[in-house]
C-alpha cells in the first residue's frame, strides 16, 4: 500500500460516512410543517 | 379611529385572504423571508411561519396561510386556514390577531372572507393590497369609510413595492382590537333562530368555544346532508336535531346553502356602496382581448403547445455554448490536477471520481438555469392559470379538470412542489390521481440525463431550416411524459379511482410583467441548489462510486477488464440479463443502479466509469461514443440505445424524496408503493417496445 492508496481510502470512508449521516439527519428533520427533503419549491428560507 | 382598550401582548398573527391577493408578498416584506410568490391562485398551500421583529423586543410570529374564498373549506389547503383560526391544529396556537389581505381591485368578492373573519371575533386589520392595480383600473376606495363600515383599521398597501408595510407593522404593534361590527348581516328570522339554537347546543354539549360552535353550526346547517354516524365528534342528539332542522328549512323552501352567502353579500353590497366607487372603465380591456385569444378553444391549445416547444428548443440551443465552456473548464482543471499530483490512487480518485463525476453534472447548469428562467416567467406573467384553463378540455377527457394541470406544470421543476400543489384540488380522488401521475412529468433532474444523451448521440440535424433534431427529441420526451401522465390518469379514473369531478372554477389573474429582478433571484436560487447538490451529495456518491469501480483491483488487465471485475462491474453484470431486452449493457446497468434513488446520478456515474475505462484524452462524450461491446463488436451506445435510456428515464420512478412526500400527502405507504411499481413496469414495458420497434426498423 502506498500513501496514495491509504489517502484515497480515507477519503472514500469519510465521504461514505458523511453521506450516511446526511441521509439520517434528513429523516429526523422531516415531519412537521416543511417537507424537509424538497429542493424543488424554491421555498428557501433565509437564515 | 381611536381605540382606548388596553392592548394585550400579541404574539401570533395570521395572514388570511383570497388566493393571489398578495399575502405571501406581504409576508415576505414584513418578515424579510423569501417564500414563493407567483401570479396564480394556489401558490401557498401550507402554513409558513416568520418573525416580525419589533422595536420593543416583543417579536411577533407571522403565519402565512394558503388563499381561500371562504372559511368553509372545500380543499385541503383551504382547510388549513379554517383549522388555524379555529385552533384545531395541534402545534399551532390560535392567532391573537388576523391581518386580512384584500385585493383592492376586487373589493366585493374579497369582503366575503373579511366578513367571516370579522365574525370570528379576533382582532383584525385589513390590508388593502394591490392599491396600484385598483387605481389603474379606476376603482376608488374611501379608506376611512371602509374602516368605519367594517369596524377595523384598514391600511392601504402595495406589497410588491413595499408601500404601506411600515404602517401595517405599526398598526400590528399598536395592538388591533376585535371589530365592533361583527354579525352585521341579517339572516331570515327562522334561519337565525335555528343557527343560534344549534350553536347553543354545540357549546353546551361539546364545550366548544362560541366561535367554534357558531362556525360548526353554520357548517352543519348549510351542508347538503345531516351528519351520519361517521361523525363521532358530534353527539347523536345533535345529529338528530340537525336532521330536523334540515327538514324544516327545506320544507319552508329555504336554500340552506345559499341563504348564508346571500345574506353576507347583501351586507357587503352596502359596505361597497358606502366605501367605494365602481370602476369607470367600460368595454373590454386589453387583458380581456388577450385572453380571448389565449383561452380560445382551439388557438389557446395551439399556442400553449407552441410556447412549450419554443421553450424546450431554446433550453437546448441556448445552453450549448455555455455548456461547452464549462466542459472545457473542467477538462482544463482535470489536466492541471493530473499534472500536479503524481500517478496513483489519489490522482485517479480526483480525476476520475471527483472531477469527472461532479463535472459531468455541473456541465448542465445552463440548461437548469434556462428551464427555471422560463418557468419563472410562466408563473409570474399570469399565463399559468390560462394554461390550466385551456387544458381543461383535454384534462376532462381523462376525467380530471384544469386545476390538476397546475401541479403537473409545476412538476416540470420538481415533482415535490407539484404534489404539494395538489392540495388545492377539492375532490380527494382527483387529488390522488394527480399525485400519482405528476411524477411522470419530466422534472429538472431528468434534464441532465436527456441533455447528455442527446448531445452525444442525436445528430445535429436541422429540419426545415429552423428546428433542430436534438430540440425535437427533447420536446418529444417532455410530450411523452405528458401523454403518459394523461393516459395513466384516464386508466386510474376508469378503474379503481372512479368518481365524477366537480365543475371547474378558475380565477384568471391579471397579466403582469415578470420582473427581471425576481426572475434573476429565482434562477440564482435554483442554480445554487443545483450546484450545492452537485458539490455535496453527488460529490460523495462519485467518490464512493470511484471506490466501487476500482476495487477489488485486478492486476495486469486492461482498464475495461478491471472495471468489469470491480464491485459495480459485477453488480452491472448481475443485472445485465434483466436489462438486455431493453438494449442496455452492464455499464448502463451500473448507471441505472446508482440512479435508483436520484436521477442525476446517472450522469455522474457515466462520467466516472468512462473516465476510469478510457484513459485517452477527450471528453466523456467521446469516450461513450467510442465504446464498443467486446462480445458483439458493436457500439455500446447507438442513437436507439440513447433514446431507450431517455424513454426509460421519462417513465421510471427514481426519486426517493418524491416517494416520501407522496407517503406523507396520502398518509400511507400503499400509494407510493403502487406508484413505484406502476412507473417501473411502465418504463420497462415502453422501453422494451421502443427498442424492439427500433430494431425492426433497422436501427
Ligand atoms: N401590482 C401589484 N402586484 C402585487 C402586489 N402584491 C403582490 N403582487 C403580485 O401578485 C401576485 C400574487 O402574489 P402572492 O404574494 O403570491 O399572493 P398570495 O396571496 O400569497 O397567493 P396564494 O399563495 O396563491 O394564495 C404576484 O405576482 C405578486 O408579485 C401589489 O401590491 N401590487
Ligand atoms: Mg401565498
Amino acid at each position: 500500500m502506498d500513501w496514495q492508496q491509504i489517502a484515497s481510502l480515507c477519503i472514500v470512508a469519510l465521504s461514505a460516512a458523511l453521506l450516511v449521516r446526511s441521509s439520517l439527519v434528513k429523516k429526523k428533520k422531516r415531519g412537521s410543517s416543511a417537507c424537509g427533503s424538497c429542493d424543488g419549491c424554491g421555498n428557501k428560507e433565509r437564515p | 379611529m381611536m381605540r382606548t382598550m388596553p392592548t394585550p401582548a400579541i404574539t401570533t398573527v395570521a395572514l388570511v385572504g383570497n388566493p393571489n391577493c398578495g399575502k405571501t408578498t406581504l409576508f415576505n416584506a414584513l418578515t424579510g423571508l423569501r417564500q414563493k410568490v407567483g401570479n396564480y391562485p394556489g401558490v401557498t398551500v401550507e402554513k409558513k411561519e416568520g418573525i416580525v421583529s419589533s422595536v420593543n423586543g416583543r417579536d411577533i410570529t407571522l403565519l402565512d396561510l394558503p388563499g381561500t374564498y371562504s372559511l368553509i373549506a372545500s380543499s385541503p389547503d383551504e382547510q388549513v386556514v379554517a383549522d388555524v383560526l379555529l385552533g384545531s391544529l395541534k402545534n399551532t396556537p390560535v392567532p391573537d390577531a388576523v391581518i386580512c389581505v384584500v385585493d383592492a381591485s376586487n373589493l366585493e368578492r374579497n369582503l366575503y372572507l373579511v366578513s367571516q373573519i370579522i365574525d370570528h371575533g379576533l382582532p383584525t386589520i385589513v390590508a388593502l393590497n394591490m392599491m396600484d392595480v385598483a387605481e389603474q383600473s379606476g376603482v376608488r376606495i374611501d379608506v376611512r369609510h371602509l374602516s368605519d363600515a367594517l369596524g377595523v383599521p384598514v391600511i392601504p398597501t402595495v406589497a410588491k413595492k413595499n408601500k404601506g408595510t411600515d404602517d401595517l407593522r405599526a398598526a400590528l404593534l399598536a395592538g388591533p382590537a376585535p371589530s365592533s361590527r361583527a354579525m352585521q348581516w341579517t339572516l331570515p328570522e327562522t334561519v337565525q333562530r335555528e343557527l343560534d339554537e344549534l350553536s347553543g347546543m354545540l357549546s353546551a354539549a361539546h364545550k366548544y368555544r362560541s366561535v367554534v360552535a357558531h362556525h360548526t353550526a353554520l357548517l352543519l346547517l348549510s351542508s347538503p346532508a345531516a351528519p351520519d354516524e361517521g361523525r363521532t365528534d358530534i353527539s347523536p342528539e345533535i345529529r338528530a336535531h340537525v336532521r330536523q332542522d334540515h327538514e324544516k328549512l327545506d320544507f319552508l323552501g329555504i336554500d340552506r346553502y345559499s341563504v348564508f352567502i346571500e345574506a353576507r353579500y347583501k351586507w357587503i353590497k352596502q359596505v361597497c356602496a358606502y366605501a367605494s366607487s365602481p370602476s369607470l372603465s367600460t368595454g373590454a380591456s386589453l387583458s380581456d382581448r388577450v385572453d380571448a385569444v389565449l383561452t380560445h378553444k382551439f388557438w389557446g391549445v395551439l399556442i400553449f403547445f407552441a410556447l412549450m416547444s419554443v421553450m424546450f428548443q431554446m433550453i437546448f440551443s441556448w445552453a450549448e455554448l455555455p455548456m461547452d465552456l464549462i466542459g472545457h473548464g473542467f477538462d482544463a482543471v482535470s489536466a492541471r490536477v493530473g499534472s500536479v499530483i503524481p500517478p496513483g490512487d489519489v490522482h485517479d480518485l480526483i480525476v476520475n471520481g471527483v472531477i469527472s463525476g461532479v463535472g459531468a453534472v455541473v456541465m448542465f447548469l445552463p440548461q437548469i438555469l434556462l428551464l427555471f428562467f422560463f418557468l419563472s416567467i410562466l408563473e409570474d406573467s399570469g399565463y399559468m392559470s390560462r394554461a390550466a384553463y385551456v387544458m381543461d378540455r383535454i384534462m376532462s377527457s381523462v376525467g380530471l379538470h384544469g386545476k390538476s394541470f397546475i401541479p403537473m406544470l409545476s412538476s416540470f421543476a420538481c415533482a415535490i412542489p407539484g404534489i404539494m400543489a395538489t392540495r388545492t384540488i377539492e375532490h380527494p380522488k382527483d387529488r390522488l390521481v394527480t399525485i400519482l401521475v405528476s411524477p411522470l412529468m419530466s422534472c429538472s433532474a431528468r434534464l441532465p440525463v436527456y441533455a447528455l444523451m442527446i448531445a452525444a448521440f442525436i445528430p445535429q440535424y436541422t429540419l426545415l431550416g429552423v428546428v433542430s433534431l436534438p430540440g425535437v427529441v427533447l420536446i418529444s420526451l417532455y410530450a411523452l411524459g405528458l401523454v403518459a401522465a394523461l393516459a395513466m390518469a384516464w386508466t386510474l379514473k376508469k378503474t379503481f379511482l372512479k368518481g365524477t369531478s366537480l365543475p371547474f372554477l378558475m380565477e384568471l389573474p391579471p397579466y403582469k410583467m415578470p420582473s427581471l429582478k425576481s426572475t434573476a433571484i429565482h434562477m440564482w436560487e435554483r442554480g445554487f441548489i443545483f450546484l450545492k447538490k452537485a458539490g455535496t451529495i453527488i460529490l460523495g456518491i462519485s467518490i464512493v462510486l470511484w471506490f466501487l469501480a476500482t476495487y477489488p483491483k485486478t492486476e495486469n488487465a486492461t482498464p475495461s477488464e478491471r472495471l468489469a471485475q470491480s464491485f459495480v462491474g459485477r453488480a452491472g453484470k448481475f443485472i445485465e440479463p434483466a436489462i438486455k431486452p431493453l438494449g442496455f449493457d452492464w455499464k448502463i446497468g451500473i448507471g441505472l443502479l446508482s440512479s435508483l434513488l436520484q436521477r442525476e446520478v446517472f450522469v455522474s456515474t457515466m462520467g466516472t466509469i468512462y473516465n476510469i475505462q478510457d484513459d485517452s484524452a477527450g471528453s466523456m462524450r467521446e469516450a461513450m461514443q467510442r465504446d464498443v461491446n467486446p462480445d458483439t463488436g458493436k457500439p455500446v451506445f447507438t442513437a436507439l440505445t440513447a433514446i431507450c435510456i431517455m424513454v426509460y428515464y421519462v417513465l421510471a420512478m427514481q426519486c426517493l424524496s418524491t416517494l416520501v412526500v407522496v407517503r406523507r400527502e396520502t398518509n400511507s405507504w400503499k400509494w407510493p408503493a403502487f406508484q413505484f411499481f406502476y412507473m417501473s413496469a411502465l418504463a420497462y414495458a415502453v422501453t422494451f417496445g421502443v427498442y424492439r420497434a427500433g430494431l425492426m426498423l433497422g436501427y
